[in-house]
Parts: C-alpha cells; sequence; structure tokens
C-alpha cells in the first residue's frame, strides 16, 4: 500500500497537466504511462506538477528524464525486496569505467543507426532520458538496453554489459 | 536497539555517478561520509543528529516533511565546494521486525530545483520500500 498516494484534488489538477503534456507535443504513450504512474503515487505526481510549473527548458527536460527513470523502474519492479551482491566503495572506481566504457560504445551504436533522437524515438524513450543514460555512470536497466537494441535492430550481445538494475 | 543501514541500489546507483563527477575524494569518504552514515546504526541517539546543517526532515515541493524521509548533508565537499545530500528512509519493517535504515539517493544539491526532483524521488522510493519492491546491495 502507497504512504505516499495522489489525493483527488490533486488526480483532478495531473487531468490537466496531462493536457499541457500533449500540447507541448510529447508522445502520447509516455504521457499516458506517466499519467498512469502519477494518479498512484504522488512523488510521480510532483514531478509532473514540478514540470508544469517550469519556465526553463532544461529543467523541464530533467524532469522528463526523471520521468523516464520511474517509469522504466515501474516497468521492473520486483515483488519482494531483492538482495543483489555487495559493491565496495573501493570496487566504485572501476565499476564507473567500466560502465562508461560500455556506454561510449552504446553511444558509437547509436550513432551509426540514426543517432540518438530517432533511437530514443523508436525505442520509446524520451531524448533526455536517453542523452542522460549515455552521460552518466549509472548502471543501465536491462530492459532499457533491450528496447534500445530493438530499436536499432542489433542483436542482445551487442548491447550487453556485466552491471546492469 | 542498532539499525540496519540497508544499501539501496537507488543509493549505489547514485554513488557510481558522484565517483566518476569526482565529486568527492576517497579522503573524504573515508574521514567523513563513511563515519557520518555509520552513525546511522544510532540512530537518533548520536549527538550529531541533533545537528540541522548536518541531518534533518526531508521536505516536499511544498514544504511539507516527508513521513519517513530524511536527509544527511554535508557542505564544501570535493573541488567544487558543493553541496552533498544524502536521502535516508528510517521506517519500521513489519512490527516482529527491527527498524531500519534505507541509504537512498545521494545528489549534489546544485539547486533548489533539484532538491525538489530529488523529494519527489524520495517520495517514490519510501513508497516502494514500504511496499517490499526495491533492490538492495547488501548493508553497512
Amino acid at each position: 500500500m502507497s504512504t505516499f498516494k495522489t489525493t483527488d484534488a490533486q488526480c483532478i489538477r495531473l487531468a490537466h497537466i496531462v493536457v499541457e503534456m500533449n500540447a507541448a507535443g510529447l508522445d502520447q504513450a509516455f504521457v499516458r504511462r506517466a499519467h498512469d504512474l502519477a494518479r498512484e503515487d504522488q512523488g510521480a505526481y510532483e514531478l509532473l506538477e514540478l514540470w508544469s510549473e517550469e519556465d526553463d527548458q532544461a529543467e523541464r527536460e530533467e524532469i522528463l528524464a526523471d520521468m523516464q527513470e520511474m517509469l522504466d523502474e515501474a516497468d521492473d519492479l520486483p515483488t519482494r525486496p531483492l538482495e543483489k551482491p555487495y559493491i565496495g566503495y573501493d570496487q566504485l572506481a572501476d565499476v564507473a569505467t567500466r560502465v562508461r566504457a560500455h556506454k561510449q560504445h552504446l553511444r558509437r551504436l547509436i550513432d551509426a543507426n540514426g543517432g540518438i533522437s530517432e533511437i530514443a524515438r523508436r525505442a520509446g524513450m524520451h531524448q533526455s532520458a536517453l542523452s542522460r543514460l549515455l552521460s552518466s555512470a549509472s548502471m543501465p536497466r536491462r530492459t532499457t538496453l533491450y528496447r534500445i537494441a530493438n530499436a536499432m535492430g542489433v542483436s542482445e550481445a551487442d548491447v550487453a554489459t556485466d552491471f546492469v538494475r | 536497539m542498532a539499525l540496519d543501514i540497508v544499501i539501496t541500489e537507488w543509493a549505489l546507483d547514485s554513488y557510481l555517478d558522484l565517483k566518476h563527477r569526482q565529486v568527492f575524494d576517497d579522503p573524504f569518504y573515508g574521514q567523513t561520509i563513511r563515519p557520518d552514515v555509520e552513525l546511522l546504526s544510532q540512530y537518533p541517539n548520536a549527538a550529531k543528529f541533533s545537528v540541522g546543517r548536518f541531518w534533518g526532515p526531508a521536505t516536499d515541493k511544498a514544504g511539507n516533511q516527508i513521513p519517513d524521509g530524511f536527509k544527511m548533508k554535508w557542505r564544501q565537499v570535493g573541488a567544487g565546494l558543493v553541496q552533498l545530500r544524502l536521502c535516508v528512509a528510517i521506517t519500521r519493517a513489519p512490527a516482529d521486525s527491527s527498524a531500519r535504515a534505507y541509504l537512498c539517493r545521494a545528489y549534489v544539491k546544485s539547486s533548489g530545483k533539484v532538491d525538489k526532483r530529488e523529494a519527489a524521488k524520495l517520495k517514490r522510493h519510501i513508497n516502494l520500500i514500504h511496499q517490499g519492491q526495491y533492490v538492495y546491495r547488501g548493508k553497512l
């Protein structure tokens, strides 16, 4: 059961935000998924409310990238607490280097197969989310890599990496 | 009773990015961040938790306290002299289990806007923790 559940008033406000997002030309599938999550989860709702209240386009893109991450995570949630192996602080630098090398490889593949904008569109991702994924040292989601691979028409082996969420 | 300190995957991932960006160096981690985070095992009894510049409740975009949400704070961090924040959820598991501190996202507070986005994410993470739908990478 959610501790932070979107209120009735927020759900009504959400309907207006969705219209605004649609008018801004955002992908309709993205808007629908964001709406569905925000109806249930107050954190997701507050991200959309921040987007609506924000004038700065760069900040809006950051919010949309945050929402994309929430949606991608929602597709992949464990049904109970899932323990993965510990990674010690002294190993972080090495892991980050390996994650970055993989993302640089991914970037080259994306550039060779249509570019970020096109691959994001085909993968059903917001462009700012794909840009953020490629520039960070955070571990990519396995399901996100699958979507990117499918969008490029390449094999799983071309996008596989040891460090995924 | 000592609190278990759970390392969520949100925390691990954010540390990977901060490490890559060289936000803090190894000495700062070993001499400051790590000992401070380990204090969570003594929450709320360690004196430092009474210091507002170090620890306090997390607040949402409307300024309301986020139940179970807290922030650990460091200032003048690294070469960039940035403000570093670590979101922590302190919850009670089902009635017959001990309380736990869940390390959530760490981030650089570069603006109030970043704080508001991170507060929204913390709410989502606390929901998922309460629902048992989270990934963790062991305990500190």
